[in-house]
């Protein structure tokens, strides 16, 4: 084993190392787009306010629950919902760190949201600061239906629903990294009624008709 | 110079390391990931430790987890699941290991043999590779699965739709059975108690039902690391590889190195000869030649070393033909609790040769929601994308979202989730290639990983379409109170054949040793290399076992060896020589 001074191929340049990630498809394609542009521009004004009210819109329209966001759009739940999770810094913190090369990338689709709300409703203006939060649950859903049908976008449509509805029904929301253990029960574990993490079960049901391997007709069933 | 180099400590290279390693060969095994030597300490059962595909341990990302992952190029709607570390994806598998469908096989004489993606089959008879399955079914081991309570509702249903029970390993024809599992049976208190004081090790041995496949197996605690329940191959192949000198009469103990990425293969024009590497800590580039290299680093990054490496593409296949099972989902909710989150992700299945499969599936609340909420097929009640996609009966077809989520999660234990894993066709289109839109990280030029998944092949959507419905109707026989089909975009947990080994010379990457056409001394082993997607099945025993028959073509060809597997008897990875060697024990009972 020897040590090299680079690596041997011309198709590398190591100056323009660059970290990226899951989401990185759609920040590029969001970037390259005519369309939407100009909204990198945009994000960077997005205020502290102004992502919390996206996120927690978002989260609103995922998970719905007894919240003010949920109450705007019209379609509450009278048990906990994705704003109760404790997940929304969690949520706008993995979407930055999946586009490391893109600052703030949650400021950005915080944006997107809210100019396709703009697109879908131009009068929703109040009570939030965010238009997207304005929006009724119905026109939520148009947003994703444009998000889905538009190349730029269809990545980050396809890839939000599903962060969102994970994290609001994961353990994120108490999770401690520091000490790798939870600060107290999950909403996501409640309002799945999930009896929560164990190192074991009482599961066990026994080995369908009694058979223990493949070809074998004997085994006997030791317990049910 | 080493004898052997396998890049990749996952499903495949770790077999091939453990093999050579036995027969008394000096390899040297590299792995990108993390080390995972300690599944105690290294891994908890909490979804936002494990499976942030940003954060988490499970990811395909460095080992330091304050580094952000490896970038992969996905221009659509596509969730691509793969895990770097040693182990690789066999770290949160759900240990399922079926046998390949013979139909896929050259030389299938069945009746149904037209079923099968006839064009690009394995380029021998499946009989030849029964012997393999054998070695692997032994040194796993592979053991047939017990029931928890989704899986005696699962094999309910699989009644009530007049299938047969499969008695037999080998798939003969559309049939129920519980899964053969790479995880270790329950035995003593395991599988009956949640009591912490009684489930450890050797109180418990085996699966203790915890339901945290998704996050790595550490079960039972207490044990040595090559009893834990489930068969990684960082708990079953990676230590009796590191251990081969003391099980094995002529055995040599591997070299393994982690955190370190291979970034180039280097050759001589004729015969590939070493491999250069980049260790993530230090950012050093390291290199070392050997007689053979074996590429087992995973059906994206092998056509990107390929291609990195500037080796020949004469008939344009490399990074070809991806298979992905073009996964879906149909979950019932039940009126009565059916234990989705207790015992193994999955204990039963049915097998439909020709179409593909259906599992019965459970997992953890934060997992199963999101994936409730991954679609391409819209929203149900307001639009469905233009995506077709019949719903034979089920409620809704799309992703769930707001109240209707709330609905389906509020008792996640009610739900019955049956996953459709279809025997797709290999596909030109379909496809891993360099990123042209992307700079190069510090591995160079980064994977682009691109599905037409409004644009596969009739079969492949008749067979999904085919097994949808069987899932509905199965849900619908059990009483189901709400059945949800999701329609999933690209969801890859199963990928394979990128570097597929094939008959014929114009559309395959490697011969029918796993060799490569045009680089001699390089080998693949892992599920790049098989010649299609098997017709449906988990890929990871098939991978294995033919990973076990390139170790011994290996051998043969470069080091003038003689076959083994014939003619002599596997050694359990469970075997009491290997746990003393890990424990420095003498016995452990």
């Amino acid at each position: 084993m020897k040590k090299v001074d680079q690596i041997e191929t011309s198709t590398v340049s190591r100056r323009r190392f660059v970290r990226v990630g899951l989401l990185t498809t759609a920040a590029v394609a969001i970037a390259n787009s005519p369309l939407m542009g100009p909204l990198l521009e945009t994000a960077r004004a997005a205020t502290p306010d102004l992502l919390h009210d996206t996120y927690n819109s978002l989260l609103a329209f995922i998970v719905p629950g007894p919240d003010a966001y949920s109450q705007a759009q019209g379609a509450t739940s009278p048990t906990l919902g994705g704003v109760d999770a404790n997940v929304a810094e969690m949520l706008i913190g993995t979407l930055d760190l999946s586009v490391p090369f893109l600052p703030q990338f949650s400021a950005t689709v915080a944006t997107i949201l809210n100019n396709l709300a703009q697109l879908v409703n131009p009068s929703a203006n109040s009570p939030f600061e965010s238009r997207f939060a304005n929006l009724k649950y119905v026109e939520k859903v148009a947003v994703l239906q444009i998000m889905d049908s538009t190349d730029s976008l269809k990545t980050l449509g396809g890839v939000l629903p599903l962060l969102v509805a994970a994290l609001c029904y994961s353990d994120a929301g108490t999770f401690d990294p520091a000490t790798r253990s939870l600060t107290g029960r999950p909403v996501g574990w409640t309002i799945s009624n999930y009896s929560g993490v164990s190192d074991g079960r009482d599961e066990f049901q026994g080995y369908f008709e009694n058979k223990r391997s493949a070809g074998a007709a004997t085994g006997e069933r030791d317990h049910a | 110079m080493r004898d052997v180099i396998v890049v990749g400590a996952g499903g495949g290279g770790a077999v091939v390391a453990k093999e050579l390693g036995a027969r008394g060969l000096d390899v040297l095994v590299l792995e990108a990931g993390a080390r995972f030597a300690d599944p105690e300490k290294d891994w908890t059962h909490f979804e936002s430790d494990a499976n942030n595909p940003y954060l988490g341990y499970f990811r395909f990302g460095p080992a330091d987890r304050s580094k952000p992952e490896w970038v992969r190029e996905v221009p659509q709607n596509m969730l691509f699941v793969q895990l770097a570390g040693v182990g690789g994806s066999t770290n949160h598998y759900q240990g399922n290991s079926p046998r390949a469908v013979p139909g896929t096989f050259i030389g299938y004489d069945g009746t149904d043999r037209q079923a099968y993606d006839t064009g690009h089959l394995f380029p021998f008879p499946y009989r030849e590779l029964i012997p393999y399955y054998e070695w692997v079914e032994a040194t796993l081991p592979v053991q047939t699965a017990p029931m928890g309570r989704k899986e005696e509702m699962f094999f309910q249903g699989a009644e009530l739709l007049g299938l047969p029970l499969q008695l037999g390993k080998d798939i003969t024809g559309a049939a129920f059975r519980p899964q053969e599992n790479a995880i270790l049976q329950p035995q003593g208190t395991a599988g009956k108690t949640g009591d912490p004081q009684r489930i450890r090790f050797a109180e418990a041995k085996g699966c203790t039902f915890c339901g945290h496949c998704s996050q790595g197996c550490f079960e039972p605690l207490g044990a040595p690391i090559n009893l834990k329940a489930k068969r990684s191959t960082s708990v079953s192949y990676v230590p009796m590889a590191l251990t081969c000198d003391r099980w094995s009469k002529q055995g040599k103990p591997i070299t393994l190195f982690a955190d370190s990425f291979a970034v180039r293969i280097n050759t001589d024009g004729i015969s590939a000869r070493g491999v250069t590497w980049r260790i993530g800590a230090t950012g050093e580039i390291l290199t070392e030649d050997a007689k053979v290299i074996v590429l087992s680093c995973g059906t994206v990054e092998n056509p990107r070393l390929w291609l990195n490496s500037g080796f020949p593409n004469s008939n344009g296949w490399v990074g070809r033909g991806l298979t992905d099972h073009y996964v879906d989902v149909v979950t019932g909710v039940m009126e009565f609790d059916v234990g989705t989150t207790r015992g193994p992700g999955s204990n039963g299945r049915i097998d439909y040769p020709g179409h593909g499969m259906l599992e019965v599936v459970g997992d953890t609340p934060g997992l199963r929601a999101g994936l409730c909420a991954f679609s391409d097929a819209g929203v149900p009640g307001f639009y469905d994308n233009g995506l077709p996609g019949g719903s034979y009966g089920a409620d809704t077809v799309g992703r769930l979202i707001g109240n209707d989520l709330k609905e389906a999660m509020e008792h996640v234990d009610r739900l019955l989730n049956i996953d459709i894993f279809t025997d797709d066709d290999v596909e030109f289109q379909n496809s891993v290639g360099l990123s042209s839109s992307y700079p190069p990280d510090e591995h160079g030029p980064v994977p682009r990983i691109e599905i037409f998944q409004r644009n596969r092949s009739a079969r492949t959507i008749r067979n999904r379409e085919f097994l949808a419905q069987k899932a509905v109707e199965l849900l619908r026989a059990l009483g189901a109170k709400k059945v949800h089909r999701i329609n999933k975009p690209p969801f890859v947990i199963h990928s394979h054949s990128t570097m597929r080994m094939g008959l014929s010379a114009s559309d395959s990457v490697l011969d029918d040793n796993c060799e490569a056409r045009e680089a001699k001394r390089l080998f693949i082993a892992d599920n790049s290399a098989l010649a299609n997607g098997i017709g449906g099945p988990n890929p990871t025993l098939t991978t294995q076992a033919l990973a076990t028959r390139t170790a011994e073509k290996i051998f043969q060809q470069y080091f003038g060896g003689d076959a083994w597997i014939t003619k002599e008897a596997p050694v359990p990875s469970t075997d009491a020589a290997i746990t003393r060697a890990l424990t420095g024990h003498r016995s452990v009972s």
